[in-house]
């Protein structure tokens, strides 16, 4: 059996948005990803794919649950254990404005991790890795004495895969990494995250919205809503076969570039919008704008349950085949 | 008419090798923010006005005690209360003391007074509201509580008590300055981190394993800097008026030692014979706080990441 | 023609910053059909808003600036139009929804009035009328329970349903033209799907044409008859959508379709675009996607290319097209009815 770089299991990740009131922004997920694999995230925003990201490196804490990277608990690990991961894991994010410290130059941003773990014994070996880096990710040596705002959107998400990729990890959490960029730089970022995924044997947990890259780029993809995972399956698998009704509709939703199919395809449409993921109900929490929910939908909540070929469904109408 | 029907040469035609170079190329030229901010601030006339003005008074203050043929104390009772000369360019006081002397001297001691005191407070606020903010929860509520509870309370009245307690002079108005004068910038700082450290440019050096203190004070303070260098800005004049009140009612800097305001003091009971003892250092004051405050406002409008182009 | 409701010639607007000019349209023509959609395609910063927005005269001047160029709406020079003239055509004759619809709503002022402002703005009409009539605007735009919808504030909506408010804004007096600036680009999936259908029925219903700008080419091919494709601040290939996706011939269009990954697709590696936009404060010389482009000629990095026009009123600037040049063939997207059994659709 291959063996899983990362498994989380049962994560909860509940934020106090008033009196009485808990958003549950993570409910329950569960998923392992192998070494040398992408997960792709999908799901409306809302949904808690970004806290997902952000509990299993620990920005956040877990309010229930285990993320193991290597079959240690990332949660338990004291700070010194906790720097030492860091190394292993990295994570990429979504606003490439935000990103990057505006104080500092590009060299300096993606050195910064060079320092932290002092990575680099003499100064000339510091300035040459960042070089490289730089180089890696496409961009020259020229860039490292610029700041951040002179550069483009793509230019900036490169930097910040540089910075990334510094300390070596073995694993890329990938948060929205293309999803504030232009249409022509994603297909330079995604292609720049398949070379190194290949080169650097990298694992990527590849959270998005935008389906037609999560099925280009991941092995397995992972629906969620509400903070729940609600489909599970190899990505060609899941698209081709899609079996729960959120996914059905997401899909359907997802308006392609082909416009003699887009005038063929039926307009009906999903109804309704993303409930509140405030104090929800234990029941399906799609049952509210599923179109086949019946009284026990809103009664019980169904689990993930695997209906053949890997295929994980949560939803009644799959796991009971009406 | 169209270029396409337009006969060229073939070899115009012939493709070119694309190097990576010249699609990544930036053209535009390199600059960091504060030279950014730096340049704005030169085009705004009404700002580096207030400068000039600022660094003639500093460039007196610094000169012309130094190359006198008097010193601020040297009294010569002979000459008392005569009126600006050649000798005597603004005259002198009751005490023959060359008044040329007194103000430059004076403006030493309040542009001294006015600077550290309000740069160490800010230095105190940013340190205070930059832990505050990152920390948040226990922390940040104790200090905050604190911060409320002291301002409940005119500063006034603690410069007044400190005052009382350690003496007077310079070095005590500054004490007194920075005991009591680094809330706001603490809040205002605390405000800015906490909105900061949820950028993702915080997040990204944590996942990088970088601890608080480098948190704070390499990426969070730096961000906070430009408006507090603005609050800097403008709380010289303010301390520069606290020290010349003081001075004024008798709390702050006593005589010889000459301040603006200890200056005004003394000018304000010859007033109705000798008007020019108390209107030199009361323009002198306004001049000052005049300076500070426009160049301040025109380093705010400079560093407003808004206005930025 | 007369079917032409609105017509942008030459259209040059430059916004003028510290370190000089920065060159946001540099000739832009297009034109629009009375009762069609338009699609405007391009990356950010390309000038598709700026285009758009120069129309409306919404770009505050200075620093933005007209250099040159002509807007004509149903037959009239409208290029040199005072605010106060503008005023009256906005909302009336054109109208715009934002991407972002809280900030374009106001948070302080009940929907109701923020609808019944347009209507008595630009009608001579009772208020209980106007009150009617928003009703059954907002009813058209999908509200459930207008009557209760009319009294409440933008918070209490969801994101799509304040782009639907905003959709009954702009429509309410029933314009000709609507101007949709990345009406979707802050909407999830499912809920963007809605608004597109909802921009598409009432556009049949009140015979609006629209101009849609975007840079999510799905979108275009879901929504627009035809489409220009914007870059560096020029129009580099305008056609039918039919055209455009399944036969581009400008390289900059048919790397955009190749970029996208397609359902079947085996390889990992995409087809993308190499570089960056050229920065519009100093435009390369020649052709703007010189720098960019694989099929880039010693001629495109001198000279830059005129229109030249194809069948079905397809134009393309491209020295490609030049009888001297090479003849490309230039990919652009396969449809899925030709290849692919049909997805399983609908919920």
């Amino acid at each position: 059996m291959a063996k899983h770089l990362l498994e989380v299991k049962g994560l909860k990740k509940y934020f106090k948005v008033g009196r009485n009131q808990i958003l549950h922004a993570v409910d329950d997920v569960s998923f392992n990803i192998e070494q040398g694999k992408t997960l792709g995230l999908v799901g409306e925003s809302g949904c808690g794919k970004t806290t997902v990201g952000r509990t299993i490196i620990r920005l956040y804490d877990a309010d229930g649950g285990q993320v193991l990277f290597n079959g240690r608990d990332v949660h338990q690990l004291n700070r010194k254990e906790y720097k030492e991961f860091t190394r292993s894991m990295q994570m990429i994010f979504q606003d490439p404005y935000a990103s990057l410290d505006p104080r500092k130059t590009v060299g300096a941003i993606v050195g910064e991790g060079l320092k932290i773990h002092k990575l680099c014994e003499t100064r000339q070996e510091y300035t040459e890795r960042i070089y490289e880096l730089l180089e890696t990710v496409g961009l020259s040596r020229e860039h490292a004495s610029r700041f951040p705002h002179e550069f483009s959107g793509g230019q900036r998400q490169r930097v910040g895969i540089a910075r990334a990729l510094a300390v070596n990890p073995k694993f890329i959490v990938c948060d929205e990494a293309i999803s504030a960029l232009d249409v022509s730089i994603q297909a330079q970022v995604i292609n720049l995250l398949v070379e190194l995924q290949e080169k650097l044997k990298l694992t990527y947990l590849f959270i998005a919205h935008d389906l037609n890259m999560v099925r280009h780029i991941s092995d397995d993809t992972a629906v969620m809503y509400l903070g729940k995972v609600v489909e599970k399956a190899e990505t060609s698998e899941l698209f081709e076969t899609p079996k729960h009704p959120y996914t059905i509709g997401l899909l359907a939703a997802a308006p392609e570039a082909d416009p003699d199919f887009e005038q063929s395809r039926a307009k009906t449409l999903m109804s309704g919008e993303v409930a509140s993921p405030i104090n929800p109900e234990p029941i399906c929490r799609f049952a509210g704008r599923c179109p086949y929910a019946r009284p026990k939908c809103k009664q019980n909540e169904p689990e993930l349950m695997d209906v053949g070929n890997n295929h994980y469904v949560a939803c009644y109408k799959v796991q009971e085949g009406w | 008419m169209s270029n396409m029907s337009v006969k060229l040469p073939a070899d115009a035609f012939r493709p070119v090798k694309q190097t990576s170079e010249t699609s990544e190329l930036i053209t535009r030229p390199s600059l960091t923010f504060w030279a950014d901010a730096r340049r704005r601030l030169m085009k705004n006339k009404v700002a580096m006005l207030g400068l000039i003005i600022i660094f003639i008074i500093t460039l007196m203050a610094i000169v012309v005690p130094v190359f006198s043929q008097y010193s601020y104390e040297q009294q010569n009772l002979s000459n008392t209360n005569a009126p600006p000369s050649t000798e005597h360019i603004f005259g002198t006081d009751s005490h023959g003391r060359d008044l040329w002397v007194r103000v430059w001297y004076g403006a030493r001691v309040s542009l001294a007074v006015g600077v550290f005191g309000s740069i160490i407070p800010s230095l105190i606020g940013i340190i205070i509201g930059g832990i505050s903010g990152y920390f948040g929860g226990k922390v940040d509520m104790i200090i905050m509580r604190f911060i409320d509870i002291v301002m409940c309370v005119p500063n006034m009245i603690y410069i007044i008590l400190i005052t009382l307690f350690i003496g007077t002079g310079p070095v005590a108005l500054i004490i007194a300055f920075a005991i009591t004068g680094w809330m706001g910038t603490a809040r205002s700082v605390r405000g800015m981190v906490l909105q900061l450290k949820e950028q993702e440019f915080v997040l990204a050096s944590r996942t990088l394993g970088a601890s608080s203190l480098s948190l704070i004070f390499e990426h969070l303070v730096p961000n906070t800097l430009g408006i507090v260098v603005v609050s800097m800005t403008l709380g010289v004049p303010a301390a520069i008026f606290q020290e010349a009140f003081l001075s004024f009612i008798g709390l702050g800097i006593k005589p010889p030692i000459p301040s603006w305001g200890q200056l005004a003091n003394t000018g304000i009971s010859v007033f109705r014979i000798y008007p020019s003892q108390l209107l030199i250092p009361a323009a002198l004051i306004s001049m000052t706080m005049l300076s500070f405050n426009l160049f301040g406002d025109g380093l705010r409008d400079a560093l407003d990441p808004k206005l930025r182009m | 023609m007369s079917r032409k409701i609105l017509e942008i010639k030459d259209l040059h607007f430059s916004f003028d910053t510290y370190a000089g000019e920065v060159q946001a349209v540099r000739g832009i023509s297009l034109y629009l059909n009375k009762g069609e959609t338009l699609a405007i395609v391009g990356e950010s910063g390309c000038g598709k808003s700026v285009t758009v927005q120069t129309v409306m005269k919404l770009v505050p001047t200075p620093p933005g600036r007209l250099k040159s160029g002509k807007i004509i709406y149903c037959g009239e020079d409208i290029t040199h139009y005072s605010q106060k003239e503008m005023q009256k055509l906005r909302g009336s004759e054109m109208s715009m929804i934002f991407q972002d619809p809280m900030t374009s709503l106001n948070p302080t002022m009940r929907i109701g009035r923020q609808i019944t402002e347009g209507i008595l703005k630009h009608e001579n009409i009772s208020p209980d009328k106007a009150k009617q009539r928003a009703i059954e605007m907002l009813a058209k735009v999908g509200i459930a329970n207008p009557e209760k919808g009319f009294k409440r504030y933008p918070h209490q909506f969801s994101g799509g349903m304040r782009q639907r408010v905003m959709i009954a804004i702009a429509l309410v007096c029933n314009p000709n033209v609507l101007f949709a600036d990345e009406p979707t680009t802050a909407l999830d999936v499912t809920t963007q799907a809605q608004i597109l259908e909802l921009i598409n029925e009432l556009k049949q219903e009140l015979e609006t044409s629209v101009v849609i700008i975007t840079h999510d080419l799905g979108v275009v091919a879901r929504t627009a008859e035809r489409v220009a494709v914007m870059y560096a601040g020029k129009i580099v290939e305008t056609g039918l959508s039919r055209d455009i996706f399944y036969k581009p011939k400008h390289p900059y269009t048919s790397g955009l379709l190749e970029s996208m990954p397609s359902a079947g697709q085996v390889e990992k590696t995409l087809t993308s675009i190499k570089g960056t936009p050229p920065d519009l404060f100093a435009p390369p010389k020649g052709c703007s996607f010189a720098p960019r482009c694989k099929y880039c000629m010693n001629i495109c990095t001198q000279t830059d290319p005129d229109e030249v026009q194809l069948e079905n009123g397809h134009k393309v600037s491209c020295w490609l097209m030049n009888p001297q040049a090479e003849k490309r063939e230039l990919p652009g997207r396969k449809s899925r009815l030709s290849t692919q059994k049909p997805l399983k659709e609908g919920i």
